[in-house]
């Protein structure tokens, strides 16, 4: 039988001293620095789809083999190898991470720390072992997870009491690591029976030690420590159960929550530091406690029905004889109650508190009446240091008070009765955040700028099939919509991907809530949701866990950073705020990151008001969308208000060369720049530089994998040809999008410096007498021009038998005024496929409108110009 | 499913019952202590054995709450003992109970002999004249069939602490009781913090008188005592003989070293490995298992042990493992005729030796 898993590799041998001073050897030349919190989480959630199956083979040799090793039956390990599952679940990981660290991102990399205006890193203590203990399987699981989600070099110790399970949970580990990211650089090790003098090495050589156990396995390896050895102990711990007077005046018996108290009391067969083995009654209400006892007992013997006692040694049966023997004398002179199963698979036991002497644990319960908190505090004072967890059944003032009463004793965590034998994973431990515990904090302190603007945008390249794998393997095991679609094919490159089916618009809505949530890979917890879409026809809805979230705004930041906006800079949002849309709140969390002064003002805001603001507080940053920001120009224009803005970032839509000159000429803005393309369901996915032609995105390769693909095929098109923009995004999880049709068009301008073009919506490329025309090239073209505006609509309409184009420009109060025949005239020789349908005779008519500014007609919801009217039916 | 226990409510006509049974049965008990091959159980001394448990179930019925309430609970009373195989079934005492609660069948002023397990015991056994006199009776009884008893005055060497753990009282009775075996010549007593040189020095003594030695104590204190005594004599055995005797308590805690410890003392003390010998009791039941010379621990005449099943409290066949039970009906101060421990072991039918008694063996401590 295997004994060690070393780095890797099984091995059936003893430990050597000498194997284990080379093997903490290795392990301090490793790290996981280079293994990305996202990757960690991928395979810890592939393992844990693993343990969920029932076919498994680890999960199948657990069931059959761990009963006789640790004394619980298999329907117990059943339901631990359950909570090992949602242990490992990736949103449940990653709520443990927010909880404890903040943010997961913080052991990636430096992240820029708001308010602190500094950098923080979260640091590895580095070679970790970890005791483990006998009372539970999953505390050896437990405590190498968090090893590894901090990515820390880890070494399991197992303890004598349950030698198997850290070597199957390992094996898992391994087998959900196709890529060899994680599984070579922890160990699970099982030293010999005396193993003293390995104790020691590991005592010496390791960087921390995470203790969980009994007093005496804490004391004894607390002990000659090596110089600066952090010790994580986490010691015997006794937890108990708790019914107020209030509650039981204002509840009916029979409604109390009888099946909560039983699990807590049977799960892990009371012998984990959160398992029940006390309820504290009132003595206030000593006749209703026969009554009580005998539902309780009624529910006992239904959870033991469903979940087996398991087969007892004999140290055990001794100690329940014991208990039951005690109680039943002191009951022979009136002084206790017993109810129990015929052969003590469980029992409850009725005495004072002079009386009680510890419990047996395995499924017994110990009822004590209490007369009032005060006393009941003084009873368990001497124990305080040991106390963990409270099953609380109280009004919800009780939870204030006794709350405050216990906790201030030394109780660490509250629950509701059911909810004690489960932890919620991102809670506190025995008053700790355990994994803050393995970590030591580094700082870079009060930086003026951040520096990782262009690691963020622009970081080492990265191999995308690793990253493709983890992606399709999270969406295939769980979203049921990619299960379905996805075909079961392993990729071995990005070029893999063509066989993959794409994503649209219609399709993810409908398996989104509230249509439905088939696309998603869990729950929504923490999550943002934003709407897209709605003004013509139903809205789209996208979902961001708060970790994507963050991702989101840090790129922002970023780009912000890139473009010339720094800590100091007094910003005006401008953006539309409200209304489920991201642009507002994205850009306020990324300003922050920054370090900005914010003023929020929002670009749904009447333009006077806006104005007076910008008057009051001079920003020297102006965020929004083109058309807001002309017009605002207009009025300070009108006003004869300065502003001298330094920077203007615009999003939403294009904006022309007039338009930027205007703004540059009436708000002094020295830099005029795209915020970047993003899209409210695929993210962020280009932004731009100065050095770029207007139109030209660099892409965020690290974020998005982008195609550009014919819309009616589906098939790549020729490098730097116009395509359907189709993005997969590498990151998002929640909500996996993978070959998502943006509905843009673009092409590549240098596929190898990530560079491309937009050229619009695909329902912009307007089939017109034999032209294909695009509006994008339509304002590049009026771009040329002084005398009109950015902005105009093309209107489409048949005369006779012939299409008939109207192009609606307005007028700009920069420049000479021009004439709608320059204008035409313009255009004609800037869309050569235009001035050959118009030529041929296949575009029956083509006229231009010139009208005054701010005549053409605005959407009302988003201020948005429709640039496109087509007429022909 | 649910228990609870209403208050005691004996009738007269059960009271007089018992009264009937122990006037019938007064004096069994002694007569049973007046059979003087302690190891040796045959059919007539079986009978012998259940009239003096039917006298004492009775006696203590009469004079004990806590044996009433347990017979109530149970439904077994004095009048239903009738056979031998019924003796399992008088209501026992659960050992741990008895250290948190003080029992005792006489009035505490006919105590003469309180011993606890420990200082922090609130129950202890008490030990009144009767008692006393019938325990010693009793080990003079079982040792004389081992061939231990010996009129020639000897040597006593008692490494016991006194006053310390195990028990409160336990040790200074215990050299009460086994110094009674051999008439006395010199009695000495050592503690934990003796002097290797000045027990040496008393040993050479003993050595030199040409008397028989006994040496009496724990494994642990014998093995430490005999290391310094050792040390101080550069290693150099002692020469006792054949009839000196070195008789060790509490030999189960340690029994995984048994064979070293037994090696270790005949080597130092110059006694054949055969006159180590290991005996054993629980505090309230009294009644010691004494070991032969071929090491096997011997229950006596005067008690009986069941093996049961801790859960079930089924008695288990010969050979299989379980919770010791224990009947005794010596004790006249404390109704713990009957008692349930903790520990666990096995019997097994006759030894080597030839003696007619069952044959005990202690496995490993149960929870206290």
């Amino acid at each position: 039988m295997d004994k060690q898993y070393l780095f890797g590799e099984l091995s059936e041998n003893e430990l050597t001293l000498q194997d284990l001073e080379d093997l903490i050897s290795r392990a301090q030349e490793m790290s996981l620095q280079d293994v990305a919190i996202r990757e960690i989480l991928d395979i810890l959630d592939r393992a844990g789809r693993m343990w969920r199956n029932p076919n498994y083979h680890g999960r199948r040799t657990a069931v059959e083999m761990m009963p006789s090793v640790v004394g619980f039956s298999a329907q117990m390990i059943e339901r631990g190898l359950e909570e090992l599952a949602r242990l490992l679940d990736r949103s449940e990981l990653q709520r443990i991470l927010r909880y404890d660290l903040g943010r997961s991102a913080r052991l990636d990399s430096w992240v820029w720390r708001k308010g602190y205006n500094g950098y923080i890193r979260a640091v590895p203590l580095g070679v970790l072992t970890h005791v483990t203990p006998s009372n539970g399987f999953l505390g050896s699981a437990d405590s190498l997870v968090q090893g590894l989600l901090t990515k820390n070099i880890n070494l399991v110790k197992v303890s004598h009491g349950d030698p198997l399970f850290p070597l199957l949970f390992a094996r898992s580990l391994k087998e959900a690591d196709s890529e060899k990211r994680l599984h070579h650089r922890f160990s699970v090790i099982t030293l010999p029976e005396e193993s003293s003098e390995h104790e020691a090495i590991l005592r010496r050589r390791s960087d921390g030690i995470v203790i969980r156990g009994g007093g005496e396995t804490v004391r004894a390896w607390s002990t000659n420590l090596g110089d600066g050895v952090k010790v994580i102990p986490y010691g015997p711990r006794f937890s108990f159960s708790l019914i107020t007077a209030g509650y039981l005046e204002n509840h009916e018996l029979s409604s109390l929550n009888y099946e909560g108290l039983v699990q807590d009391v049977v799960s892990w067969e009371t012998r984990a530091g959160s398992s029940s083995q006390l309820l504290f009654w009132p003595q206030k209400k000593l006749e209703l406690l026969p009554e009580f006892c005998q539902n309780l007992a009624e529910k006992f013997e239904h959870w033991n029905e469903l979940l087996p006692s398991p087969e007892r040694d004999f140290e055990v049966k001794v100690d329940l004889r014991e208990e039951f023997e005690l109680t039943r004398f002191l009951a022979l002179q009136d002084k206790a109650q017993i109810y129990h199963a015929p052969d003590l698979a469980w029992s409850i036991h009725v005495r004072r508190w002079e009386d009680h002497r510890g419990s047996p644990l395995n499924r017994t319960l110990i009822v004590v009446p209490f007369p009032d908190l005060a006393v009941l505090i003084d009873w368990l004072n001497p124990i305080r240091r040991r106390l963990q967890s409270v099953g609380l059944a109280g009004l919800p003032r009780d939870f204030r008070s006794v709350g405050l009463a216990l906790t201030d004793l030394g109780v660490h965590r509250i629950t509701e009765w059911g909810e004690m034998w489960r932890p919620n994973h991102g809670s506190p431990h025995d008053g700790t955040f355990q994994l803050r515990e393995l970590v030591r904090w580094a700082v870079i302190e009060s930086l003026p700028r951040r520096f990782d603007a262009e690691r963020s945008l622009q970081p080492i390249p990265p191999s995308k099939t690793r990253k493709l794998k983890n992606l399709l393997d999270i969406a295939r095991g769980r979203s049921a919509y990619y299960a379905r679609v996805l075909p079961d094919l392993e990729i071995s490159g990005a070029r893999d991907l063509q066989k993959l089916p794409r994503l649209d618009s219609e399709t993810l809505r409908q398996n989104t809530p509230p249509a439905g949530e088939d696309l998603l890979t869990g729950p929504l917890e923490g999550a943002y949701i934003f709407a897209s879409g709605g003004s013509t026809g139903a809205p789209k809805f996208s979902f961001f866990s708060l970790d994507e979230w963050e991702e989101i705004t840090d790129i922002l930041a970023a780009i912000y950073q890139k473009a010339g906006v720094t800590r100091g800079d007094t910003v005006a949002n401008l953006f539309m705020a409200g209304n489920l849309w991201t642009s507002f709140l994205a850009a306020s969390e990324a300003l922050e990151k920054l370090g900005c002064i914010k003023l929020p003002i929002a670009g749904n805001v009447d333009a006077d008001s806006i104005l007076g603001y910008l008057q009051l507080f001079h920003p020297t940053v102006l965020l929004g969308l083109p058309s807001l920001l002309v017009r605002l120009a207009e009025l300070a224009e009108e006003k004869k208000v300065s502003l001298q803005v330094r920077t203007i970032l615009y999003g939403g839509e294009a904006m022309s060369r007039e338009a930027r000159l205007y703004l540059q000429d009436v708000l002094g803005a020295s830099t005029v720049a795209s915020a970047g393309y993003a899209s409210v369901d695929a993210g962020p996915v280009g932004y731009q530089t100065l050095d770029l032609p207007v139109g030209h995105h660099h892409l965020l390769y690290d974020y998005q994998f982008l195609e550009f693909l014919d819309p009616e095929t589906g098939r790549p098109v020729k490098d730097g040809e116009i395509g359907e923009i189709t993005v997969t995004c590498l990151r998002r999880r929640l909500m996996p999008l993978i070959r998502y049709r943006t509905g843009d068009l673009g092409r590549w301008v240098d596929s190898s410096a990530w560079v491309f073009e937009l050229k619009g919506r695909i329902g912009d490329r307007i089939r017109i007498g034999s032209a294909d025309l695009y509006p994008a090239d339509v304002a590049r073209t009026l771009d040329q021009l002084d005398g009109v505006g950015h902005i105009f609509q093309l209107v489409i309409s048949k005369d006779g038998l012939k299409d008939h184009l109207q192009i609606r420009v307005e007028r700009s109060s920069r420049g000479a005024m021009v004439s709608a025949d320059k204008v035409k005239e313009t255009l004609l020789v800037g869309l050569p496929e235009l001035e050959e349908a118009f030529r041929e005779g296949w575009l029956g008519g083509l006229e231009v409108d010139l009208l005054a500014q701010g005549t053409l007609e605005r959407v009302t919801r988003t201020g948005k110009i429709k640039a496109v009217i087509d007429l022909r039916g | 499913m649910g228990r609870s226990f209403g208050s005691l409510t004996l009738s007269m006509k059960s009271m007089g019952l018992a009264r009937r049974v122990w006037e019938r049965y007064r004096g069994a008990t002694d007569s049973l202590l007046g059979l003087r091959r302690g190891l040796h159980i045959t059919g007539r001394r079986e009978a012998a054995f259940l009239r003096a448990m039917q006298e004492a179930f009775a006696y203590h019925f009469l004079r004990n709450p806590e044996l009433q309430r347990l017979c109530e609970d149970t439904g077994f009373y004095p009048w239903h003992l009738r056979r031998s195989e019924q003796i399992p079934e008088i209501p026992y005492f659960f050992s741990t109970c008895l250290a948190y609660h003080p029992v005792r069948s006489v009035p505490e002023q006919e105590v003469v002999l309180t011993l606890r397990a420990c200082e922090q015991s609130v129950g202890a056994v008490g030990y009144d004249r009767t008692s006393l006199r019938r325990l010693q009776r009793i080990v003079r009884h079982i040792y004389g069939d081992l061939e231990m008893v010996d009129r020639v005055r000897a040597n006593y060497l008692s490494l016991h602490c006194h006053g310390k753990e195990p028990g409160v009282g336990v040790a200074a009775f215990l050299d009460n009781l086994l110094s009674r075996l051999t008439r006395i010549n010199h009695f000495s007593r050592f503690g934990e913090d003796l002097d290797g040189r000045e027990l040496s020095h008393l040993l050479e003594r003993y050595e030199a008188s040409g008397r028989p030695f006994r040496l009496l104590g724990s494994p642990t204190q014998i093995s430490s005592a005999l290391t310094r005594v050792m040390e101080s004599r550069q290693g150099r055995p002692f020469r006792f003989g054949p009839r000196s005797y070195a008789l060790v308590t509490s030999w189960w805690s340690r029994f995984e070293r048994r064979p070293a410890v037994r090696e270790e003392v005949s080597r130092g003390l110059g006694i054949p490995a055969s006159n180590v010998r290991a005996f054993w009791g629980t505090l309230e039941h009294g009644v010691p298992c004494c070991e032969c010379e071929n090491q096997k621990l011997h229950v006596s005449l005067y008690s009986r042990v069941y093996v049961r099943d801790p859960i079930s409290l089924q008695m288990l066949a010969p050979g299989s493992e379980g919770l010791l039970h224990f009947v005794t009906p010596f004790h006249h101060s404390y109704p713990a005729i009957s008692l349930l421990t903790t520990k666990r072991g096995r019997l097994s039918e006759g030894c080597r030796c030839g003696r007619a008694s069952p044959v005990l063996e202690l496995l490993e401590a149960g929870a206290h």
